[in-house]
């Protein structure tokens, strides 16, 4: 039996999964495989530490930010020492952190995926840098792995084996391109080069900012999905007239926190709810 | 006649005499000195001004060991000692720039040019109008823009003074020029080719260094496995994405008694999976310090790992405490535990086994607190290690620490532009 590698990607590609592979057997892994066919059971990544909360008294949830978006950390009762170093730091922070995918899969071609947690640790820039560079490496031989399958009237394993990608890249890219229908690799591309591009004294010293990759087509459809349920949730909750509680919401409504103030934004734009007190909607 | 006094001149000679070599050096100066800008810049200002026509100067034409960075027109004649293209789209549309060396007499200097007007070939000469200078990773380097002019000279009629700078493999870049290798062929295969109708032979193979190893190309010259060689006037092109060292018959080429330690690539976690491997180096992150790390107690008699004064096997014993760490260390493509034996984790740690003991009585006689210090130290480090890995199948892979270091992680800067020029930006 191989140890499961700590997979070193992106937030933009980690979060952009859609497709989970659970294991049905006990001690298999479940896998979550990225556009780029990334196929994650671990992953390591370095870098901001920019938010702690506590959900419960026995879940955190953080959030570690690299310049393609930000990792959620989920850690519970299974992680009392990640959890300590969590409770006690301060925000902001360089953070490595390894753990395993976990998935939250409200509906079906809905996913969110996060990072429990097995290690954290505070590092210095020197550390997020050189991780940095190696991801963007690491992406550098899935988005050629990735092309060339694309080229290929029939991908398969072998193929992608026989122009000497390792046999866990080759896997991964064919598992890739059995669910996702487009795979636009161009954007990948940019993001590694803009990745790169802050490693570099004089972008640095600019204050350059590197955008962040928009999330994928499907969110429009469901934004209007989500103020519907986040609307229904606000008249339930507001049980005493002063309104709903943020913390209630985010843990009804089980969405990311960006999601959430997204949506409690766009309603409250629409003129839908208003906010009495800070943390409170109510709607109008 | 000095320098100052050849511009003045220059300027008075475009301007037909219709102003004095006195007030044209007056404006001169003033643009030169208070004004700080640059000689051509300042020459062509003033003619324009004065009512000439700028672009009969002459000054702008330089030799390649003048040349400084940033300057706006260059104009120079020199032949072309290498040259690679590469495609790239712009707003849809497919394109071509080229790169390599261009030399005269006074040197050499890497090119980029974005755009041609004649198609190019190694060892032709040229006269280039409106080039410009930057600076690349501390080089000058001259580009062919779009406002560049290239024409073709007479063959041979540039002689080239080519300097040959010694490097490591490592360093190795299509922008170098020529360069001077020391080092060892590991592996060579030899062919015979058909060039414009003639045949000539080519041997290919990899050289190594203490940096690491690079795929070549020699041209005429017979090289074996296994000589150690300096290379002189050879150069770097790009070859399938990936630099390849070429010599050709103008590369002097000499057989050297020197010991030659070649730097070994990293094997990946993922190729040992099955299999394990002798003596292997490998390059990764410690993500996790596992149980039986750190203050641990032995049987005098078989060295098995106690958690109590009883043996299994030779009942009531006296433990004798040790030091070791089971660390995993992951390199992306795999993972694998790594054992640190006494010594070694002393070295990590940089206290002996009497102080470790010392600070676990200091904690109530708490291991613990030494498998923290080691996690305190590894996780998240990358390092690299070498020694013997078996791989087993209920446990993966082993590898029994030989030596070990911390990998140096400071220079990405460096790294992260070489890889930017390979995706050209």
């Amino acid at each position: 039996m191989s140890r499961e590698p700590a997979w070193r990607v992106f937030a933009a590609e980690f979060n952009s999964s859609k497709y989970y592979i659970k294991a049905t057997e006990p001690k298999m892994p479940s896998y979550v495989v990225t556009p780029l066919g990334a196929k994650i059971n671990r992953v390591f990544a370095v870098g901001v530490l920019t938010e702690v909360r506590l959900i419960t008294e026995e879940v955190i949830k953080a959030r570690i930010a690299d310049q393609t978006g930000a990792f959620y950390i989920l850690a519970g009762k299974f992680n009392p020492e990640a959890r300590q170093i969590l409770e006690t730091v301060k925000v902001p922070q360089f953070m490595a952190v390894i753990g395993k995918v976990n998935v939250y899969n409200p509906r079906d071609e809905l996913m969110y995926v996060s990072i429990v947690p097995e290690r954290v640790k505070v590092v210095d820039e020197v550390l997020r840098d050189y991780w940095v560079f190696d991801t963007a490496r690491r992406l550098k031989i899935r988005i050629d792995a990735m092309n060339e399958a694309l080229k290929m009237e029939s991908p398969t394993l072998d193929n992608l084996i026989a122009l000497g990608f390792s046999k866990r890249i080759a896997d991964g890219v064919i598992s890739a391109l059995k669910y996702y229908q487009k795979i636009n690799v161009e954007k990948y591309m940019d993001m590694l080069k803009d990745a790169l591009k802050h490693l570099l004294p004089e972008y640095r010293a600019m204050g350059y900012e590197l955008p962040t990759i928009e999330e994928e087509e499907e969110e429009e459809e469901t934004k209007e999905e989500y103020e519907e349920l986040v609307l229904k949730l606000i008249a339930e909750l507001d049980r005493d007239g002063k309104g709903a509680s943020y913390e209630e919401l985010l843990e009804r409504a089980n969405l990311p926190e960006e999601t959430l103030d997204e949506v409690l934004l766009s309603l409250q734009e629409k003129g839908e709810i208003y906010e009495p007190y800070l943390g409170r909607f109510k709607k109008i | 006649m000095n320098e100052f006094d050849k511009h003045v001149e220059d300027i008075y000679r475009v301007l037909d005499g219709k102003v004095d070599r006195e007030t044209i050096a007056r404006e001169l100066r003033n643009w030169i000195t208070n004004f700080k800008v640059p000689m051509a810049e300042a020459k062509r200002s003033i003619v324009s001004k004065l009512g000439g026509d700028p672009s009969k100067l002459s000054g702008n034409e330089k030799k390649i060991c003048d040349l400084t960075a940033n300057e706006a027109r260059v104009d120079l004649k020199v032949k072309v000692i290498t040259i690679n293209s590469k495609e790239y789209e712009l707003e849809g549309i497919k394109r071509k720039m080229y790169y390599g060396i261009v030399g005269d007499e006074t040197g050499t200097i890497p090119f980029t040019a974005w755009r041609m007007d004649v198609e190019l070939r190694r060892g032709d000469c040229i006269e280039v109008k409106n080039a410009y200078t930057r600076e690349w990773q501390g080089k000058i380097q001259i580009v062919f823009g779009n406002n560049t002019r290239i024409s073709l000279l007479p063959p041979n009629s540039i002689e080239v003074k080519s300097t040959i700078k010694p490097a490591k493999i490592v360093e190795l870049h299509p922008k170098m020029g020529f360069v001077e290798v020391r080092g060892k062929i590991m592996d060579v295969s030899e062919k015979e080719v058909m060039v414009d109708g003639v045949p000539r032979r080519v041997y290919e193979g990899i050289i190594g260094d203490d940096t690491g190893e690079i795929p070549f190309t020699a041209w005429d010259v017979e090289v074996n496995k296994g000589d150690v060689l300096k290379i002189s006037g050879a150069y770097v092109r790009t070859f399938r994405g990936m630099p390849q060292l070429v010599f050709d018959p103008r590369t002097v080429i000499e057989k050297i008694d020197e010991k030659i330690e070649v730097k070994e690539i990293p094997v990946t976690l993922e190729s040992l999976e099955g299999r394990g491997g002798f003596n292997v180096l490998v390059e990764g992150v410690i993500i996790d310090i596992k149980r039986g790390s750190g203050l641990i107690y032995r049987c005098p008699e078989c060295g098995r790992v106690l958690t109590s004064t009883m043996c299994p096997e030779h009942g009531k014993v006296t433990p004798k405490p040790d030091l070791r760490i089971k660390a995993v260390l992951d390199d992306g493509t795999g993972g694998m535990v790594c054992i640190f034996n006494k010594g070694q984790t002393e070295e990590l740690l940089g206290i002996d086994i009497n102080k470790a003991l010392k600070i676990v009585q200091e904690n109530l006689g708490n291991p613990a607190v030494i498998r923290e210090m080691i996690e305190d130290k590894l996780i998240a480090m990358p390092m690299r290690l070498r020694g013997n890995v078996i791989s087993k199948e209920k446990y993966g892979l082993t590898m029994l620490v030989k030596d070990f270091e911390f990998l140096n992680i400071e220079d990405v800067a460096k790294k992260a532009e070489l890889m930017l020029e390979e995706l050209r930006w």
